[in-house]
């Protein structure tokens, strides 16, 4: 399921494990280190060595910690705000301002100009989020559940961990459950397929209600609950509004 | 629903909204993890004013790259990153204070242990223990206060085949100690 990239020289489990010890030990000259990283990049089986060593090596010495100086915080704020500045007029400005887009800016600019200046950009925030794992390998994608202003509008969204990919996956069939906290009863949420398209997949009252009150979702790999199970992960309520 | 979270799966959930650009989600992680990150950079770079450099860096990277770093494993990603950050600084500019006393430096800093459980702790100090003490030196030196090869065989005075071969094993009896 899970395609690895590694070079081959590399999937010597010795070698794996000299290498990511001295990483994490912090002894590899700094070319090594990028290849490493590089390979890291491509196979998150790295990672899995990765934090077996950090764990090993973590407890070596009680951690210390210690208040920074609070202008660290206030100069990340800033940076961060800057940059949301130079993306807001690179979205607006692009490469095609000269003629159209400079048009319906500045009548953009008059109609609303108050309100996207004293408006603070909105983030949508999920009210359900569930890190979803293979038996194999962890942290394929992470879906998210978002509360909507009036029933019928919540909504569900997969976001992709960007090293992990599908190929070799017969996704076609898939299906997304959730099981209830208390009873333990599963309900059908849908085909998995419906979660990979560009809009969010909107989740009925029944489907709400049942992502709500879940322990864990999971996917099957068809219409049967009893059929392998691809992915789980348990569903953390993100916020405690009444719903 | 109410789900008590540990720690980890705090970190988890607020690793994977950053992944979503929420800067209140980057705040709350800069709250819950930025004493033990300065603390883990002062170790190494040992200078208060450095250290907090390097860590508005680090966190600047942590949000610019999270996409990047694994949604499972955002403690050990971020303090890899940390520590890289460090040990880079280090091999540039030199160390302020080569021998430095850690009681000179981290008078009324704090301590906290990181290991998951008792019996995890329990059992990598005893197989710690085991190695012999040039061994835990070396590894030491590397580990927390990030030394390369060259400043460790400074440091213990030992040519450095022999100091790569004593990490090297001394790593390997750890991992077979732990894993037995």
């Amino acid at each position: 399921m899970h395609r690895r990239l590694t070079p081959v020289r590399y999937s010597n489990p010795t070698i794996r494990e000299h290498l990511v010890s001295q990483y994490l030990l912090g002894t590899l000259s700094l070319k090594t280190r990028r290849r490493l990283e590089f390979l890291m990049a491509q196979d998150i089986a790295w990672y899995e060595l990765v934090i077996q060593w950090h764990s090993h090596l973590s407890g070596l010495e009680p951690m210390i910690s210690d208040n920074p100086p609070s202008w660290v915080w206030g100069n990340i704020e800033a940076t961060l705000s800057k940059q949301e500045k130079v993306h807001f007029w690179h979205r607006w400005w692009g490469n095609k301002w000269p003629k159209f887009s400079l048009t319906c800016a500045v009548l953009l600019f008059l109609f609303s100009s108050s309100m996207l200046l004293m408006t603070e950009p909105k983030i949508a925030t999920p009210s359900y989020i569930a890190v979803m794992s293979s038996p194999e390998k962890s942290d394929y994608f992470v879906l998210m559940a978002y509360k909507g202003d009036k029933p019928g509008k919540s909504s569900m969204r997969l976001k992709w961990n960007a090293r992990r990919n599908l190929s070799g996956a017969n996704m076609e069939t898939a299906m997304l459950w959730a099981k209830d906290k208390d009873t333990g009863q599963l309900t059908l949420l849908g085909r998995f397929a419906n979660l990979q398209g560009p809009q969010p997949k909107l989740l009925t009252p029944n489907e709400w209600r049942s992502v709500k009150n879940s322990s864990e979702l999971f996917i099957t790999v068809n219409k049967n609950h009893d059929s392998t199970v691809l992915f789980k992960g348990i569903c953390i309520e993100l916020s405690s509004s009444p719903t | 629903m109410v789900i008590v979270v540990t720690t980890n799966e705090e970190l988890q959930v607020l690793f994977a909204r950053i992944k979503l650009r929420d800067r209140k989600a980057f705040e709350m992680l800069y709250r819950q993890t930025n004493r033990k990150l300065y603390g883990l950079l002062i170790k190494i770079v040992a200078d208060r004013n450095i250290a907090a450099e390097l860590l508005q860096e680090g966190y600047l990277k942590v949000w610019f790259i999270a996409e990047q770093g694994p949604v499972t494993y955002p403690w050990a990603w971020m303090c890899q990153l940390m520590r890289n950050l460090a040990i880079d600084h280090v091999r540039q500019h030199g160390r302020l204070h080569p021998h430095f006393e850690e009681a000179d430096i981290l008078p009324e800093i704090q301590e906290s242990n990181e290991t998951d459980t008792a019996d995890d702790l329990a059992l990598l100090t005893r197989c710690f223990s085991s190695l012999t003490q040039e061994k835990r030196q070396a590894i030491k030196l590397a580990y927390i206060h990030g030394y390369s090869h060259e400043e460790i065989v400074e440091r213990l005075s030992h040519p450095l085949g022999t100091i790569k071969s004593w990490i090297r094993r001394g790593l390997q009896e750890l991992k077979q100690c732990i894993d037995a």
